[in-house]
């Protein structure tokens, strides 16, 4: 308890030096939302210096960041200077939009790894196993990049597939979603299962070669069971970093993807409130999506702490 | 007057975070001769042997080295060569190079005198010139241990002190490399302290035998006298302990 | 094939892949920013007119893809060099001064380097793009990608480097050399730092293909490297006219031309961790 008790904590802390870190680096940034309009010739200083005033943007920083601290643990990040309307709500809708697709693929990923990591490394040397590693080797080198594009490309020609937005006009819902998620999960899985695959394949390999499977299997127990009931659980530590680790990603895995396949999650609306330097939104983004990978992490050090009794230790 | 002993140690005594390794050492030894100290792990042999040559700072007590109080200029005389020869060399520096690292550090000597110093060591410790340009990690246990003393001879120390020296070698090269030191002894007068935890590794060097238990010495004599009349009971343990002690090839 | 020749062979295919855009001066029939209006969109190996051939065809403005390619891949794989080579430059001084030096050191670079890590990589990246100016010249964006990318990166390759200098600080020939009177300096120099030139390599083969990654990325979102001057990003960026670019598939080129230069180097880290020498 005291172990879990303390890695919250630690948790904590980091994401408020994260925090801090952020936004005194979007004080140092030079510009801010109001930047176009100072060099605008038509807008008069005085103007520029009340807009700033009123969206509160000349207080000194240590106050801002306290101010900023306080509304968000009330619940409110802040108000979008580009959309004209508080960051939450627009946030919110966003990152249910990304979880639906991240996912969705890290679940579909997670579902073909395993079994395939699994056989391959039982099946080591074989040619099943050569085949299947060139071609992941082969999908690794291929950047998500192409894959996206090519896809679109496909859906463009061949009007399969919706090639953009989560959902189309007047049309039934569960299905349309899935019809829109289909090409953006198929390149995300296709991204992910290669390292994935890799690590699944390297626990089991070094498990099936240590000492105390090759004893399980001198003892004669049947192959199923042995697989299951002993070999998997030995494998599990680095997998469950690994999961903890995909889980923390979640938010921040499919930045690229969502730009280019037109995914109305938050990367596009961070790309916007970049370009704009809507500094409230990109804060409140990037803290989002480390809050999730620290999340992730403190999820991972937790589990192995329970799972595997050498920590407990320590 | 009569001529300073070689070594002085008075008192000697150091402590790790309040608890004492070595406690109220005192002892003395003469130039030419082989001093060994024997007695179970934890008695603080190690730590002696540390304090002598520079690695630890004592607590309290003196060192004298030839009539004068050791100070740190005087790191050449005294040379420590280390537990376990295999990690104490560089697996990838060539024989060359690490018989002369000492003098490099130093900065003593340019290329061409440090290459002909390192063949000359080499030759001293019995070892071929072709191996100058070998990485460490060719040689085996026994040869590894002649570099590592040849290094140690680089600075020509006054002093060696081997600890556990002979431990993880063989047979025959234990007998080689004891062969070889006394060879050393005899041509160059050094003299030696020998730490070991088994009597029967010193015993055909060491002339004298401290024994240690706890960070003290509990007894200390020569060769014969301790084997004719032990005192303490750990003596007369160690004593059992090895097979055949014979007094052949004593030194006086 | 045995370890050595695999490194050989991925190391001189890397050379071909790296000659060809180092001199794209020489190599490229056409300057990348050359317009041929008359030529949009014509495909590969076309001879629109008696002495005009485009290997690689034209885009929007007819511009010669091919040439475009080369002067692309120096930009989009310089890039990725010179900020591994930061990444690991830094990563290698902070990490020998944590693992060496320890105490406070190590636990401020140490909490420092969590901090970094924490915020995930492409949103940092970006989001430090931001926070500078958006109208930057060709050249200070190149300097200042190599100075993100790199200067993001240090803390995988400085844990790694700190944990090896931690145990070869205690390994028995760094003692005795201590013995001597060796300087930390000499003890670094000469005993520690050629211990870390495996994981150095190790992350080097790993660094490089995603930071190059990283900048198509960021070219391609338009926080790059800018029109004219090509980069594999800002080139996949124009191919986004999906409606032609069946007809027009030669513009995914530099996407192409990525997958032999990541699976080079995925080959050469695969061969650097096999056991050998």
């Amino acid at each position: 308890m005291r172990y879990i008790a303390r890695r919250l904590l630690h948790g904590l802390l980091l994401l408020v030096g994260v925090s801090m870190l952020s936004f005194a680096f979007a004080e140092l940034a030079p510009g801010d939302y109001f930047s176009e309009l100072r060099n605008d010739p038509r807008v008069l200083p005085e103007t520029v210096a009340a807009l700033r005033t009123q969206s509160g943007l000349d207080r000194p920083l240590p106050l801002r960041y306290a101010a900023w601290v306080a509304s968000v643990l009330r619940g409110d990040f802040g108000y979008s200077l580009a959309y004209n309307s508080p960051v939450g709500p627009l946030l919110w809708g966003r990152v249910r939009a990304t979880l639906l697709l991240t996912g969705t693929a890290t679940f579909l990923a997670w579902l073909i790894a395993l079994p395939l990591g699994i056989w391959n490394a039982t099946a080591r040397g074989t040619w099943g196993d050569s085949v299947s590693r060139v071609v992941l080797s082969f999908l690794l080198a291929v950047p998500d990049l192409l894959i996206a594009i090519v896809f679109l490309m496909l859906a463009v020609e061949t009007g399969y597939f919706p090639t953009g937005g989560m959902v189309s006009p007047g049309a039934l819902r569960v299905q349309d979603v899935a019809w829109h998620l289909a090409l953006p999960v198929a390149v995300l899985v296709l991204g992910m299962l290669p390292t994935l695959v890799r690590h699944v394949r390297a626990s089991m390999a070094e498990v099936l070669d240590s000492p105390f499977a090759l004893s399980a299997r001198a003892q004669g127990i049947p192959r199923q069971r042995l697989l299951f009931r002993h070999l998997l659980p030995a494998a599990a530590n680095p997998l469950i970093s690994l999961a903890g680790f995909s889980l923390g990603t979640l938010l921040s895995a499919s930045l690229l993807i969502e730009v280019v396949m037109g995914w109305p999650g938050l990367g596009p609306f961070f790309l916007e409130a970049i370009m704009a330097r809507d500094f409230a939104v990109v804060l409140a983004v990037v803290i989002l999506s480390a809050s999730f990978l620290v999340a992730g992490n403190l999820l991972a050090d937790i589990l192995l702490y329970r799972v595997d009794p050498r920590i407990r230790m320590k | 007057m009569a001529a300073d002993p070689f070594l002085s140690v008075r008192g000697l005594s150091k402590s790790f975070a309040g608890r004492p390794a070595i406690q109220n050492v005192t002892f003395d030894l003469e130039r030419g001769h082989t001093l060994g100290f024997v007695g179970p792990s934890g008695s603080g042999k190690s730590t002696l042997a540390r304090c002598l040559s520079f690695f630890e700072t004592p607590t309290s007590g003196e060192i004298w080295l030839e009539g004068q109080k050791l100070r740190a200029a005087m790191r050449a005389d005294i040379q420590l060569i280390f537990q376990e020869p295999a990690s104490s060399l560089n697996p990838r520096f060539t024989a060359a190079q690490i018989v002369t690292e000492p003098l490099l550090i130093r900065r003593i000597g340019t290329a061409k005198t440090l290459l002909l110093l390192a063949s000359e060591l080499l030759e001293t410790v019995g070892l071929p010139r072709q191996a100058l340009q070998t990485p460490a990690l060719e040689f085996s246990g026994g040869e590894r241990q002649r570099l590592a003393i040849a290094r140690a001879l680089a600075l020509t120390p006054k002093l060696l002190i081997l600890d556990e020296s002979f431990a993880g070698l063989d047979l025959s090269v234990q007998a080689q490399v004891t062969n070889l030191l006394l060879d050393l002894q005899q041509r160059r007068g050094l003299t030696y302290i020998l730490i070991s935890h088994d009597l029967a590794l010193v015993w055909r060097l060491a002339g004298e035998i401290a024994v240690m238990d706890h960070g003290a010495i509990v007894e200390h004599a020569g060769r014969a006298d301790l084997l004719a009349r032990p005192q303490h009971p750990l003596t007369r343990a160690l004593l059992n302990a090895s097979l055949t002690l014979s007094l052949e090839g004593a030194p006086a | 094939m045995t370890r050595r020749t695999k490194i050989a062979a991925a190391l001189v295919f890397l050379g071909i892949l790296h000659g060809f855009v180092v001199f794209a001066g020489f190599l490229a029939p056409y300057p990348y920013a050359e317009q041929h209006r008359e030529f949009p969109y014509s495909p590969p190996l076309s001879a629109r007119a008696p002495e005009v051939v485009f290997l690689l065809g034209t885009d929007a403005y007819g511009r010669d893809v091919f040439s475009r390619l080369l002067y692309g891949g120096r930009v989009s794989l310089f890039t990725g060099l010179l900020a591994a080579f930061l990444s690991l430059a830094l990563g290698l001084a902070l990490g020998t001064a944590a693992g060496f030096y320890g105490g406070w050191l190590d636990r401020f670079l140490m909490r420092g380097g969590e901090l970094v890590m924490a915020l995930p990589w492409l949103y940092l990246l970006l989001a430090v793009r931001a926070f500078l100016p958006l109208h930057i010249t060709t050249v200070q964006a190149f300097f200042l990608l190599v100075a993100i990318i790199g200067g993001v990166g240090w803390v995988r390759p400085a844990r790694l480097i700190r944990g090896v200098v931690l145990s070869a600080k205690e390994r028995g020939f760094v003692l005795a050399a201590r013995g001597f009177g060796a300087s930390n300096a000499y003890l670094i120099r000469r005993h520690i730092l050629p211990l870390t030139l495996g994981v150095v390599l190790t992350q080097a083969t790993v660094l490089i293909p995603q930071y190059i990654l990283a900048e198509v990325a960021l070219s391609f979102l338009g926080l790059g490297v800018a029109e004219p001057v090509p980069s594999w990003g800002n080139m996949l960026a124009e191919a986004q006219q999906y409606h032609a670019l069946v007809e027009h598939w030669w513009m995914l080129a530099p996407g192409l031309a990525i997958i032999p230069v990541l699976l080079d180097y995925l080959l050469l880290a695969d061969a650097l961790l096999e056991k050998g020498d």
